[in-house]
């Protein structure tokens, strides 16, 4: 605490009203996933605690499928919005347009998720629509159907959503780093592309491998965007949607939100810990070195 | 001392060998192309800006029976503002403000806090600690609070037991209320983040000086804080307005009959295949974030929040 | 050509530039600097913070492009070439150590590149480690190091790669002011011992009269004058030299005589006589005049009118007790003020605030200025 002369209870009522925040955040969430082990659902005057819910869900060959959609839109995801960001964050610190760019980085943040994918989904027909007017023009097959909708045009939607986030995060990653090092790689003999995966990645790696982390995860709990934008396919949280709908909230539904809940916390728990752990470890290493040591 | 490890005085130093091989080749000197680097400039105009901009020119199409046909009728645009549309529109514009009110009256004071009494290598740890929630996907954190708001719900069956109500308050869900409960459960990490950006602008110093000036908690806040915490503050309030304006998630999930907002009335108009329709209210959505924006540079010069990023 | 006793050059060129110039925006970095760094030099680029030295050191280094202007190594044109492909190495002033590697590492760096064979690579790092004067060091990690072997670990990751040029911007900044002193002197027995051409940019006067063979003095992007540490000191060409180098007082005045030898000049309220300088001195051109303070005495009864001092009656204000010596104020009758530089006598200073007296300085010392 950095006020000699301010009052523990009051530091105390701060820190509470803090966590009680979040708690209150969480506490549907996990009382959503109480709910999911629960036998008899929700309302119900008895607990008893099961996993069969999940048992259920994770048998059923259509979730399952929409599992693996989402898998495989996560991944494309994670493969292209990180470079990209990457790339964004390098090319930020280069130009001299900042202003500009971020803006335009930064714009998916601002324009909200129905908007976003309706004027895409009415973009990529009529990219459709042009290319395939090419195509006969042409007399050749090569434009037809690229932007029909289906997988690409979904992970066009979910790279649009999830590049700012990484970019921020290899922003905020990469102020740290000096970029005298590169350049001290460089006058060694290094090109530039050695220079970044022997000099700066080994110390950008955290921001990065978080990134992909918070990628992932807004990849599989995004269903807006995806239904949109998607066909041929369902994702799991299409799915979840769907059902809360149509069906209102079975067991089953309960249970999805837990799969999705349980994944992103696991996942965030540990970059927590890892996070804590590490600060920990070059606190201790700081101190050392800020030993005072003779002038050699 | 060996003095004849380094013999250098007659060639004129060493040139690395240039590493040859396809790779080499296809990637260039550097072993990156320049080009790479405009990759994310140019996806984003692509995908992004372009589509945008297309926006204002397909809201002035005609609709036709399966899709629509170039021309330009403002016939879109009459339909939304002779409809209730218009009316619905500024309703969820007045909830979406009180969420925002909300959210900051809630949050702000914890980036406040977070910036003044916790030492600076701990405070990205506050940070993490809503991640959390910000993590866990928003179709999860709405459609819990059915069960938390409901008649048969947690808050309801807990005000029962103790006796304070007899009846369930059935105005908390599937009402107005309930969106904007839901928004600003959805939207409020996002606060959170925006006020800790915002409070970088803040330096620890200044609520020293604050104090040696005499000032009074709430009066320094007032006239010293949030004025520097402002861009980052503005930035964090419009990100939560325009997107309870615009996402038609939490209406659908917890606004019941007539609750409608920008965002479901385009999804609306897509299931009923009127994509002028659609278009013209995207068009008028984006001229509200863009005007909003507009206005916040004039008054905040939001560019100050990119300077944590340097 | 006159040369300090350490200097090691050759004759030969090792670094040339040709007009070179740099901009950012409307900022012109460096304009149209040429300069001549002979092989085996120790070449200091010295000015004030923001002038362009940095700047210019970067040009030659390949880490940043020319707008105008060529960049020679060796007779070659490398101004299109990055900086991997030059024959030169930098020393940056902090944070340039690869923290994740050890010093071993850090040193082998540039080696492991050139795909030189791991025996050879140790024996060069091995050798390298002990020129510094960091032999052992090998596995301690940039973070255990204090910021003197820091740079002597940069220092030997940039020797090791047996470039002709090394470039150093402004290495011992971030050092204290004794550490400063002592690796001032091993980056001169290193460059005396290896014998290759160092390139040394700072702001700092000291260091460069230290250890330079030549100075160059770099403000607002341009070249002011170059020589060696010995002229630029006692003799500056220019008016912005004398202002910038030691501690002179700089006065105007008009040119009313000249001779082969020397040059009267008329102050407003004093005339005084000063040695001919190289430049072409026309009689009624405005001139500055510098008068170094460590030369200056100060007297209570006007001296004898000789031919080898110049005098003036002034108002003495103040002393400055400094440790060595004492720093006097005095004010001229035109109501500027000089300093005068005396060194500590064991005997109390004579004049008190007010009082009439003298400033007596050798001819010979002084300085005039046309630019």
């Amino acid at each position: 605490m950095q006020d000699d002369y301010g009052s523990i209870w009051s530091y105390r009522a701060k820190w509470a009203y803090l966590l009680a925040l979040v708690g209150m955040l969480l506490a549907p969430v996990f009382y959503v996933i109480y709910i999911s082990f629960n036998e008899y659902g929700f309302a119900a005057r008895i607990y008893e605690f099961t996993l069969e819910w999940y048992v259920v869900v994770l048998g059923d060959k259509i979730l399952v499928a929409s599992l693996e959609w989402t898998g495989y839109l996560a991944l494309a995801s994670v493969l292209s919005s990180v470079p990209m960001g990457l790339l964004a964050a390098k090319f930020y610190k280069r130009t001299r347009h900042k202003v500009s760019f971020v803006t335009l980085m930064l714009l998916p943040l601002f324009v909200p998720a129905d908007i976003m994918a309706s004027s895409l989904l009415v973009y990529f027909k009529n990219l459709n629509r042009v290319f395939e007017g090419l195509s006969d023009v042409l007399g050749s097959e090569l434009f037809y159907g690229w932007f029909e909708l289906g997988f690409i045009t979904a992970w066009i939607g979910q790279v649009l959503y999830t590049v700012p986030y990484a970019f921020v995060v290899i922003l905020i990653t990469m102020s740290r780093y000096r970029d005298q090092q590169t350049e001290a790689a460089r006058g060694c003999g290094a090109s530039a592309w050695q220079a970044f995966w022997q000099v700066e990645f080994p110390q950008i790696w955290v921001g990065v491998t978080s990134s992909c982390a918070f990628v992932a995860i807004l990849s599989f709990n995004e269903a807006t965007r995806t239904a949109l934008l998607k066909g041929g396919f369902d994702t799991f949280a299409n799915v979840l949607v769907a059902q809360m709908l149509n069906i209102g909230m079975s067991e089953e539904s309960y249970a999805m939100a837990g799969i999705m809940s349980i994944l992103s916390i696991v996942i965030i728990g540990s970059i927590l810990i890892y996070s804590v752990v590490r600060t920990e470890r070059l606190e201790r290493e700081r101190r050392i070195k800020a030993q005072p040591l003779m002038s050699q | 001392m060996p003095d004849n490890v380094l013999d250098i005085r007659s060639e004129g130093g060493r040139h690395p060998p240039a590493s040859e091989g396809l790779w080499a080749r296809v990637l260039g000197e550097n072993g990156i192309q320049k080009w790479v680097f405009y990759i994310p400039v140019v996806f984003m105009t692509l995908f992004l800006a372009v589509p945008m901009a297309l926006t204002v020119v397909w809201s002035v199409f005609e609709r036709t029976q399966f899709w629509m046909a170039p021309g330009f009728t403002l016939f879109a645009y009459e339909t939304f503002f002779t409809s209730a549309r218009a009316e619905n529109y500024l309703f969820s514009m007045l909830h979406a403000a009180i969420a925002v009110v909300i959210s900051f009256a809630l949050a702000f004071p914890i980036a406040v806090f977070v910036r003044r009494r916790i030492p600076a290598a701990l405070q990205h740890r506050v940070v993490l600690l809503f991640i959390l929630p910000f993590m866990i996907s928003e179709l999860v954190r709405v459609f819990a609070l059915r069960p938390v708001l409901g008649r048969n719900g947690v808050i309801n069956t807990f005000l029962m037991d103790i006796g304070v109500i007899s009846e369930p308050i059935t105005v908390i869900l599937f009402s107005p209320v309930g969106v904007v409960i839901g928004d600003v459960i959805s939207f409020m990490p996002f606060m959170v983040f925006a006020g800790f950006l915002a409070m970088e602008a803040v330096q620890g110093y200044v609520f020293e000086v604050c104090e040696d000036l005499g000032a009074r908690t709430l009066r320094a806040f007032r006239e010293v804080i949030v004025p520097l915490a402002a861009p980052g503050i503005f930035a964090g309030s419009v990100f939560i307005f325009v997107n309870s304006v615009g996402g038609a998630l939490v209406p659908i999930l917890l606004g019941g009959p007539g609750a409608v907002n920008a965002g479901l009335i385009v999804n609306q108009a897509i299931v009923a295949i009127d994509f002028p329709l659609a278009m013209a209210i995207s068009a008028i959505m984006m001229a509200t974030l863009m005007l909003l924006l507009y206005i916040g540079h004039r008054m905040f010069d939001l560019t100050k929040i990119l300077e944590p990023l340097n | 050509m006159d040369k300090k006793i350490s200097d090691t050059s050759t004759g030969d060129l090792a670094v040339e530039t040709f007009g070179i110039s740099k901009s950012y925006g409307q900022v012109r970095a460096v304009d149209e600097i040429s300069v001549k760094v002979e092989s085996g030099q120790y070449f200091v680029l010295l000015g004030p913070s923001g002038g362009g030295k940095t700047t210019l050191l970067r040009l030659i280094g390949g880490f940043v492009k020319p707008d105008a202007g060529r960049v020679l190594l060796h007779g070659q044109e490398v101004s299109s070439l990055p900086p991997n492909k030059r024959s030169t190495s930098m020393v940056f002033q902090s944070y340039a150590l690869f923290p994740h590697m050890s010093v071993e590492k850090n040193v082998s760096y540039g080696l492991k590149l050139l795909k030189l064979p791991a025996p050879e690579i140790a024996e060069k790092v091995a050798s390298i480690l002990e020129l510094v004067g960091l032999k052992g060091y090998n596995g301690r990690m940039p973070h255990e190091l204090s910021g003197g072997q820091q740079q002597r670990v940069q220092l030997a990751r940039s020797l090791v790669l047996e470039s002709d040029i090394l470039l150093l911007d402004e290495p011992l900044a971030s050092l204290d002011a004794n550490l400063r002193k002592d690796m001032c002197h091993e980056l001169k027995r290193i460059q005396e011992q290896v014998g290759i051409t160092f390139i040394h940019v700072t702001h700092n006067q000291e260091e460069a009269l230290t250890i330079a063979d030549r100075i160059a003095i770099i403000a607002d992007g341009k070249m002011i004058e170059e020589g060696v540490p010995k002229k630029i000191y006692e003799r500056p060409r220019k008016r912005f030299t004398a202002d910038f180098i030691g501690q002179n007082n700089l006065i105007g005045g008009k040119i009313i005589g000249t001779d082969s030898n020397h040059v009267t000049i008329d102050l407003g309220f004093a005339t005084v006589t000063v040695p001919h300088s190289e430049q072409s001195l026309d009689k009624g051109a405005e001139v500055t005049i510098s008068v170094p303070a460590e030369m200056i005495e100060i007297a209570k009864e006007a001296p004898q009118d000789n031919d080898v001092s110049q005098f003036l009656q002034v108002v003495y204000e103040k002393e400055t007790y400094l440790g060595f010596g004492s720093q006097h104020q005095i004010l001229l009758p035109d109501g500027n003020r000089f300093v005068a530089m005396t060194k500590s006598s064991g005997e109390p200073f004579r004049l008190t605030h007010g009082d009439d007296a003298y400033i007596v300085w050798p001819t010979a010392a002084a300085r005039v200025h046309t630019s």
